[in-house]
């Protein structure tokens, strides 16, 4: 099974925490629901390209947060969020990327001012 | 719990060669490329730890038994592939799969005829009938019938045609969900390196250096593309610098720091690939230091 | 007794594939019947040295001559010859004994078969030779030529393992056989006064059971040797190949 988890070659945050987040954000928008199976930890690393240690820890810290679940001999499954931990995580990943869209705005060295005129812009043509 | 190879300070002449290796323990359940040039000892290394080379000095230990020891035992626990498949040319694939069968308690018949299905290696052929890439298939399938502990590959996919190579690396992964499973692997594809590998191991002027843990090492460098070129040759961490303005760094939070504090700006930064970081090791002798 | 029966295992995954080249045998048998025919009645009065010779020569080709060239010593590389297909199996879980006694089945089997066919076969053919020794006697002189066969053959097998050739190696080995014929003239036609094959017919004639012993004893000290230098060849040498 293929997840679509795409790394980052420019951040700084470590892979694993990038794997982490991303899984994290597939569980909060539904896209991975409760019992799906993740694929193995060799497969991933196979499929991303990095090692299974890095894999081996995003999973490890997925599992200790209680996103997923590991059954010996069957694999890794999505285990039960509630409501309420998925609006957090949901939160979490909308500022992530809001804040990658402003460090990229302040390298194009954009205002503050700048910066919402162009959210806001942005916000009435999807409104259109 | 034994470790499935370990060796210790070994050292090896060959005419004006020398190979030296302080310290490598490999873990089960990894799976360890060796990288270096052509010539560069991959081969000598390999055959020490199946005592087919004879070290001059220093242990190598497999599964907690010294290779050079009277117990020989250790051997079946091995499947070790070496460049070129010699001696068999007389013989069909049928006839030295009864003799790796008979040999290896693991052997794995149902793997090993499911391998030559997928990539369609003909047994009944003496091998001396075969093409340079289908011995090499049979050679893999063999070594992947034996399903041991320990495998060592010596460059396994150099003759192999592109679907072949996938599915060997299919295999492969399948054999290590196991998780009791042990590889390393020579190879000059970084393909196959970046696919398969937890850990490198670089030979370099006859010197073997530790294990590497594959993405620390991808991590500990980073390339920065400045908007204007510095004013000092070279800054911290800096160990190349391209187009006046891309600048190479093995040490990218004092290259940061830096950059910061000279207020230089920076256009764009990535984690360089591991086909670059390999020819600054291997060609400009980078030192490592992770 | 478990190291000679793995062994023979071993062996005889080679007789298959060797199985024709046996064939090369049965030719080679007839044409040195035939000669040893021809020759016999002025070996036995006058010592025809070239009969020992080619005696020798002929032990000597069928202890390799029945494998495939895979199966055969060769060069490996620019200084190291070996067999490929022992350098293969050293690369398997098989014991250095078990390795090291394999070896020898192929070339001894071909030897028992070459030796005992090509005298019997001049027995039969050489009436010179059935009125210098009797049927009895002459299964004697058979135990004692398959143990000077075993005793000299045993080098091809204990060769397998492989040597570093250096510069004079070829040429000093080629050294060693030729001071080999010279001290088997100066011992057996010169000193005794009697070529070695007749030696052994007198021998066989004389002392049939104390030869058998005396060839047995000689050859499994011989064979013991072989062994033994082929385990260190194992132990010593480097497979860059």
């Amino acid at each position: 099974m293929n997840l679509p988890i795409r790394l980052s070659k420019s951040s700084r945050e470590p892979i694993y925490h990038q794997i982490e987040n991303q899984i994290k954000a597939l569980i909060a928008s539904g896209q991975l629901s409760t019992g799906d199976p993740l694929p193995s930890i060799r497969l991933l690393a196979k499929e991303l390209e990095i090692s299974s240690i890095t894999i081996r820890r995003a999973y490890q810290n997925l599992e200790f947060g209680g996103f997923i679940q590991t059954s010996q001999g069957k694999g890794t499954f999505v285990a039960e969020v509630d409501a309420d931990m998925k609006t957090t995580m949901a939160n979490q990943a909308v500022e992530e990327s809001i804040r990658k869209a402003i460090s990229t705005a302040r390298q194009h060295e954009l205002s503050d001012i700048e910066i919402i005129h162009l959210v806001e812009a942005l916000l009435k043509k999807e409104e259109n | 719990m034994t470790l499935p190879l370990t060796i210790r300070n070994v050292e090896k002449s060959i005419d004006d060669f020398k190979l030296k290796i302080n310290e490598l323990s490999f873990e089960e359940g990894t799976i360890t490329a060796v990288i270096g040039t052509n010539g560069a000892g991959k081969s000598t290394f390999f055959k020490m730890m199946m005592n087919l080379v004879k070290q001059d000095s220093g242990d190598i230990d497999v599964f907690g038994k010294s290779v050079n020891g009277e117990d020989e035992s250790w051997k079946q626990l091995v499947a070790y592939q070496a460049q070129t498949l010699i001696g068999c040319d007389p013989f069909t694939g049928e006839q030295l799969r009864k003799l790796m069968a008979e040999l290896y308690p693991s052997w794995d018949e149902q793997l090993f005829r499911r391998f030559c299905e997928k990539l369609r290696i003909p047994l009944n052929k003496k091998v001396h009938k075969l093409s340079p890439g289908v011995r090499t298939k049979l050679n893999l399938a063999l070594n992947i019938g034996k399903n041991t502990s320990l495998l060592i590959l010596d460059e396994p996919t150099a003759a192999m045609d592109i679907p072949s190579r996938n599915d060997f690396l299919q295999f492969l992964l399948e054999l290590m969900e196991s998780g009791d499973k042990t590889i390393l692997i020579a190879s000059h594809q970084a393909d196959d390196i970046k696919k398969l590998a937890d850990y490198l191991v670089f030979i370099q002027n006859g010197e073997v250096t530790k294990m590497l843990e594959k993405d620390s090492l991808i991590f500990s460098y980073r390339l920065f593309w400045l908007k204007e070129e510095p004013p000092v040759s070279r800054i911290p961490g800096e160990i190349k610098r391209t187009y006046k303005k891309v600048i190479l760094s093995n040490q990218p939070d004092k290259t940061l720091d830096y950059l910061t504090t000279h207020n230089l700006a920076i256009a764009d930064e990535q984690i360089p690939t591991l086909e670059d970081i390999i020819h600054e090791v291997l060609m400009e002798g980078e030192m490592i230091n992770v | 007794m478990e190291t000679l029966r793995k062994a023979f295992w071993l062996a005889r995954f080679e007789f298959n594939v060797s199985k024709i080249h046996y064939l090369i045998l049965i030719p080679m048998i007839g044409i040195y019947a035939v000669f040893f025919n021809l020759t016999m009645d002025t070996y036995l009065e006058d010592n025809l040295f070239l009969v020992d010779i080619l005696l020798i020569v002929y032990l000597y080709t069928i202890s390799f001559m029945g494998k495939p060239k895979g199966l055969q010593y060769q060069k490996m590389d620019a200084s190291f010859y070996a067999s490929p297909y022992f350098t293969m199996l050293n690369q398997l879980p098989i014991k250095h004994k078990v390795l090291a006694a394999s070896r020898f089945f192929s070339p001894y089997f071909a030897v028992f078969l070459g030796m005992v066919l090509v005298l019997i076969s001049t027995y039969i053919l050489s009436t010179e030779l059935r009125e210098a020794i009797a049927p009895l006697p002459f299964i004697s002189l058979i135990f004692i030529w398959l143990c000077i066969s075993f005793s000299l053959g045993g080098q091809f097998p204990a060769s397998e393992p492989g040597h570093q050739i250096k510069r004079f190696t070829l040429f000093w080995s080629y050294v060693i056989i030729f001071l080999f014929f010279i001290l088997l003239y100066l011992i057996f036609q010169l000193w005794l006064g009697i070529g070695l094959f007749n030696w052994t017919i007198t021998l066989a004639n004389e002392y049939p059971i104390l030869s058998i012993i005396v060839s047995i004893l000689g050859s499994g000290l011989m064979m013991f040797y072989w062994f033994r230098y082929s385990l260190k060849q194992i132990q010593k040498n480097d497979y860059l190949q």
